[in-house]
């Protein structure tokens, strides 16, 4: 599964962290595409792989709004 | 009837599909800090995303949870109504802002303890809500001692008190242990 993350609403560090953090239970892989960062997610089964995808999303968001302070 | 100019391009736009809800949001309507607010409210009801539509609005997805008993247009609903309450707080809290600085200094500052003691005060200790005899024997246990007296040489190091001398003198005499 792909996600887009666009670097005026999640910073890098946001979007590291959360590979980081969501990379010892799933094969994550990140890249630069323009003002995207894009990250792999595969987890085995789609369920697990749209389950972390999504938790790896809602940890990237809330890292980018504690990062602008605005949490 | 002609479409209005509001009409044909709503400030929020809202729909669902493949059991996803979608959201754009105009900046113009709810600034950033609405939105990240109402976004990170619903961090754990959903699974969240933002992204750049263009340059004025932003597209947020919204996915529930596996066995969520919330649907992607209740979430959207939702949603929606969430952005009205943060859109309140926000503007609350700018609006208050200087009056809470003001409290907070205020309070702040009054909490610092007074640099030189007031002419005529007592020499005892101000311990609220004591006994005046109990407030008496504190003040009057104090009187004689200074926080830099230690008659018990409790604050002497142990080197100095039993380390051996510069001279090569034997080690003093340490304490008999019990």
């Amino acid at each position: 599964m792909t996600l887009r993350f666009h670097r005026k609403i999640y910073p890098r560090a946001a979007v590291v962290s959360a590979v980081e953090t969501y990379g010892a239970v799933a094969q994550v892989a990140l890249r630069k595409e323009g003002d995207y960062a894009v990250v792999e997610v595969e987890a085995g089964s789609p369920e697990d792989t749209a389950e972390v995808a999504g938790e790896l999303r809602n940890w990237a968001l809330g890292q980018a709004i504690v990062l602008r302070g605005e949490g | 009837m002609p479409a209005t100019k509001a009409a044909a391009n709503p400030k929020i736009k809202a729909r669902t599909s493949q059991g996803v809800g979608f959201l754009s949001v105009h900046k113009s309507l709810y600034p950033n800090e609405v939105l990240f607010g109402t976004a990170f409210a619903f961090l754990d009801r959903c699974y969240v995303h933002l992204d750049v539509e263009d340059a004025e609005r932003i597209r947020v997805e919204l996915t529930p949870r596996a066995h969520s008993a919330l649907s992607a247009a209740e979430l959207t609903g939702e949603f929606k109504n969430e952005l009205v309450n943060q859109a309140l707080r926000f503007r609350l809290a700018k609006q208050t802002e200087k009056v809470r600085t003001m409290i907070v200094g205020r309070a702040i500052g009054e909490a610092q303890p007074d640099e030189e003691p007031v002419e005529g005060a007592r020499t005892a200790p101000q311990v609220p809500d004591l006994p005046p005899e109990v407030a008496k024997l504190l003040a009057e246990e104090d009187d004689g001692l200074d926080f830099l007296d230690d008659p018990l040489g409790i604050a002497v190091p142990w080197e100095e008190k039993y380390g051996k001398k510069k001279d090569g003198e034997g080690a003093g005499k340490a304490p008999a242990g019990k």
